[in-house]
């Protein structure tokens, strides 16, 4: 459980708030899941080998909720129920990534009005 | 001394403040407060909440192409002590607070034009709209003419302007076919 879903309020004596937000407990994030169905991966995906600890061996699995399924009628259920189809959409895009985070921007440091006739003086001189 | 970025809000993370997340494909979350962090455990998107710096960037609101990010790098060689360099780097880091400070109003300044003439022609819209709401129907019989100038006031601006809300192109779905 990565995401809380369920009554109670958000502390921690709750315990399936609690659990869903150790980073322990983390499933794949959507970024990851991007990275899943990426030509070269996703027909990994799509055809896995058989794994016997795995529900119905592994074969059954949906790549964009990154789930293993016990048989088709309940992947059926699963692919037009909502949350599924959130993720589908929210996948159209590629997600933020860190790579996207370190671009350099502007840190919003603000110059000082000591510095601002420093600013004045130097665009001057410069001019 | 390295200052990261933090992965939600975009800020700045000096040394010795923040917490940092190793993803188990050994990617590096890094966030400068518990509030960014938190955010991340609850899988929130840094893209659709309003106060971020990768909000800010998608929504047109910083400045994002200019040239003095492009000194903002990451150098993994490090570099001998020379006394002139210091120094030189010290006066260039100045000069290039200056001239980024600069470029951020003239954006700014860009980005707001025509703001203030927008919001009052909403308002006046919003007059002509509810005139019924602030006066009797009787008194509005007196008015028709200052109500006919308000409504000329607003359709010049609107050919100045442009419309106020100028409709979305709708994408077509793609079909099965495609």
């Amino acid at each position: 459980m990565a995401r809380f879903i369920g009554s109670g309020g958000r502390h921690a004596k709750n315990k399936s708030y609690y659990r869903a937000t150790k980073t322990a407990n983390r499933k794949k994030d959507i970024d990851q899941i991007w990275d899943d169905m990426q030509p070269g991966k996703i027909e990994k995906l799509q055809k896995q080998e058989i794994d016997v600890d795995k529900p119905a061996m592994g074969q059954i699995y949906c790549i964009p909720c990154a789930k293993y399924f016990v048989s088709q009628a309940a992947m059926d259920t699963h692919s037009s129920s909502k949350p599924h189809k959130k993720r589908v959409k929210s996948l159209l895009v590629k997600p933020y990534s860190v790579e996207d985070s370190v671009i350099p921007i502007d840190n919003g440091k603000r110059l000082r009005p000591k510095d601002d006739t420093e600013m004045a003086t130097a665009t001057t001189s410069s001019a | 001394m390295r200052l990261e970025k933090c992965y939600f809000c975009g800020g700045t993370v000096y040394p010795g403040h923040g917490i940092m997340f190793v993803r188990n494909d050994s990617k590096i979350f890094r966030f400068c407060r518990s509030k960014c962090h938190t955010h991340f455990k609850m899988k929130h998107n840094p893209r659709k909440t309003k106060w971020t710096k990768a909000f800010r960037k998608l929504a047109g609101k910083e400045m994002t192409v200019d040239k003095t990010f492009d000194f903002e790098k990451k150098r993994n060689r490090p570099v001998k002590y020379d006394r002139d360099l210091v120094s030189a780097t010290i006066k260039v880091m100045k000069r290039l607070d200056v001239i980024r400070e600069r470029r951020k109003r003239a954006f700014y300044k860009n980005r707001m034009q025509g703001v203030r003439a927008r919001e009052k022609m909403m308002q006046l819209k919003e007059i002509d709209q509810h005139i019924d709401i602030i006066r009797a129907p009787s008194a509005l019989l007196k008015m028709k003419a200052k109500i006919l100038e308000n409504k000329n006031k607003i359709q010049s601006m609107e050919t100045e302007l442009g419309p106020l809300n100028p409709k979305p192109i709708k994408k077509s779905k793609p079909t099965a076919s495609e």
